[in-house]
């Protein structure tokens, strides 16, 4: 087993090596080393950009590359705030439906703007039509998406958690069935608003695009939101690392020893909910990333929170950027979107957890 | 005088209405080692958890050297009563060293990290507790009794002056319930108090200062052991399935006998 901080030196250094690769290698062909390094640092404002031509695919790479990474890097936090919650490793943020939740939220915000919400919300029903188009366009979109994101995921998890938990104790069986009927209703409530808008394309293919999870013609804006809500929630590490840790031994024992039980599952809450509902804000819903990453680092440095949740960050960055650089590097035109490639990889990966731990998931 | 500990007029009941301890009261003073007996269902249990605050009480309190337990916070009470459970659950892969370092939560700066006196209290406890040499090991990969006496290291790290123990012996082999029950003593008479919770009559007998019988949530009888270990007392409460003899030392012994029988005191 490896020790969390050389794990954590490793992740850290192979990040930006491996952001910059897929700055170079993209559908659109290979850039040179010099020409990516110009690239970048033009589009970080420390240098003249390159031919427009080039500097347009540096740009659309790097930022592409970067909301992988926070996108990576939330989803994985937000799967190991949940299973420490939880105390289970198949509780991640798909599987119990937050990003469900997350998808639905951010679905709502997108009718809101788009019109379908009430009259204070839409440009033409307002005496001052332009002004507010131009604030909801500019800023207001970018906000109330992960807004509302924010609140499906928060509403989720504590239905899940009221669900699944009695006398402090979480029922596993609970916990997953409540997860599937909770995602149930959400790709029902998902379809019936899909098919209640058809007619309205650039609607519809938003929702639809949300569902399958997206990381193409990212700007700096999604860069700036998934890596704000991934900062937020990193700030509340120092307070739970521990006590998720004491919390192995159940609520009451974690108690006994001083530990602000209640605050610790509201600070991990809204953490893993602020999250999850900012990756799924930028990129809409990739499934079992917050489940496979934190079984890796598992493996890999042990299960202490301590390390594992700093750990999750560069851990699931570098895990969603690398699958990307392979899925653009082999695929290329057919790259697949990340929500079906992690799709496919994670329900095997789950269905593994299940084999591998019989005799553990025979007792519940 | 003040109590170290001091309960009166507890009553509690469980969510589905059932009354766990009905009318309670009881006191600890310093170097006390109180046992406390009855049979399955009695409110054992519950009691602990209303003496450490885990449980709030219906009626009645609960005060801690005269202080009531529900005007300090969490931690204050942590630095003063350890509850040591049956049994629990931990991560896979926490070694001896660092679960029984969580004793030291309620004592330890979040920033800081453990200073020279919480390692100092941590590698004390397990040299008292005999686990010292397992303080690398795993959680996961210990014995019954090795496990157990990792709990209590966990509990004296905590440097608290009341240590609640529940049921420490329940599957330990005779050797190992008698090394548990003489490491509790030892605390004991080094100036902390304790109250431990178990089925065992004899090991009351044996180190208990005070022997506290408890049925359906009220106390039966409190005592030293040779008053309270007697047939008038335990066959009301446990049945005439009891057989009563006489240590070499001449304290009391109680066993599970199938025919029932009334020998010796």
């Amino acid at each position: 087993m490896l020790s969390a901080r050389s794990l954590g030196i490793t992740l850290v250094l192979a990040l930006p090596l491996l952001v910059l690769l897929s700055v170079r290698i993209g559908v659109t062909g290979v850039l040179d080393l010099s020409q990516t390094l110009e690239g970048v640092a033009a589009a970080l404002g420390l240098g003249p950009p390159l031919a427009e031509r080039s500097q347009v695919i540096v740009e659309l790479r790097l930022w592409h590359a970067l909301t992988a990474a926070g996108v990576g890097g939330a989803l994985a936090l937000s799967g190991v705030f949940i299973q420490g919650l939880f105390r289970n490793g198949l509780a991640a943020p798909s599987v119990i439906g937050v990003t469900g939740g997350a998808t639905l939220g951010a679905s709502a915000a997108i009718l809101l703007m788009s019109g379908y919400g009430p009259a204070f919300l839409t440009a033409t029903a307002d005496p001052h039509g332009p002004a507010l188009a131009t604030l909801r366009h500019a800023g207001l979109l970018t906000f109330l998406v992960p807004a509302f994101g924010f609140v499906g995921a928060v509403g989720v998890v504590f239905l899940v958690a009221t669900l699944s938990s009695r006398a402090g104790r979480v029922s596993v069986p609970t916990l997953l069935l409540t997860g599937i009927a909770v995602n149930t209703c959400i790709a029902g409530v998902l379809s019936l608003v899909s098919s209640l808008v058809l007619d309205d394309w650039d609607v519809s293919r938003a929702i639809y695009v949300w569902t399958f999870g997206t990381l193409a013609d990212r700007s700096v804006y999604h860069v700036l939101t998934v890596w704000s809500g991934l900062a937020l929630a990193a700030a509340v590490v120092p307070f739970v690392a521990w006590e998720l840790d004491l919390l192995a031994g159940g609520e009451e024992d974690a108690s006994s020893l001083g530990v602000n039980v209640k605050k610790v599952r509201l600070l991990s809450i809204g953490a893993a909910a602020l999250a999850a509902a900012s990756a799924v804000a930028v990129a809409g819903q990739i499934a079992f990333l917050g489940l496979v990453v934190p079984h890796l680092l598992r493996m890999l440095s042990g299960a202490r929170h301590r390390s594992l949740l700093p750990l999750a960050i560069p851990g699931g960055a570098v895990f969603l950027v690398g699958v990307e650089l392979l899925n653009h590097a082999f695929l290329a035109n057919q790259a697949l979107r990340p929500g079906v490639v992690m799709s496919l990889v994670g329900g095997v990966f789950f269905l593994c957890l299940l084999a591998f731990n019989r005799r553990e998931v025979d007792q519940w | 005088m003040v109590s170290l500990l001091e309960a009166s007029g507890l009553v509690y009941k469980y969510p589905a209405g059932v009354l766990a301890v009905d009318g309670l009261d009881f006191s600890l003073e310093s170097s006390e080692l109180v046992v406390v007996c009855g049979p399955n269902g009695s409110g054992k249990s519950t009691l602990l958890r209303l003496l450490c605050g885990l449980l709030e009480p219906l009626e009645g309190s609960v005060s801690f050297e005269g202080a009531a337990l529900s005007s300090l916070g969490l931690s204050e009470r942590a630095r003063r009563i350890s509850l040591v459970p049956q049994s629990l659950r931990t991560l896979s892969d926490v070694t001896v060293e660092n679960f029984a370092m969580a004793g030291r939560y309620a004592r330890i700066d979040r920033w800081h990290g453990p200073r020279a006196d919480d390692l100092r209290a941590v590698k004390s406890a397990m040299v008292a507790t005999e686990v010292d040499d397992l303080c690398d090991r795993a959680m996961s990969e210990l014995s019954g009794g090795q496990r157990q006496r990792a709990m209590l290291a966990r509990t004296l790290a905590s440097d608290a002056r009341v240590l609640l123990v529940d049921e420490p012996t329940t599957g330990l082999d005779p050797e190992h319930q008698v090394r548990v029950m003489q490491l509790i003593e030892a605390q004991v008479s080094r100036g902390r108090s304790a109250v431990v919770v178990t089925h065992d009559l004899n090991l009351a007998s044996q180190f208990a200062t005070s022997v506290m019988i408890l049925e359906e949530g009220r106390v039966v009888t409190r005592g030293v052991p040779g008053d309270v270990l007697c047939s008038d007392v335990l066959v009301p409460v446990y049945g005439e399935h009891l057989h009563f003899g006489t240590a070499p030392d001449g304290r009391p012994l109680v066993i599970p006998w199938a025919t029932a029988g009334r020998g010796g005191n």
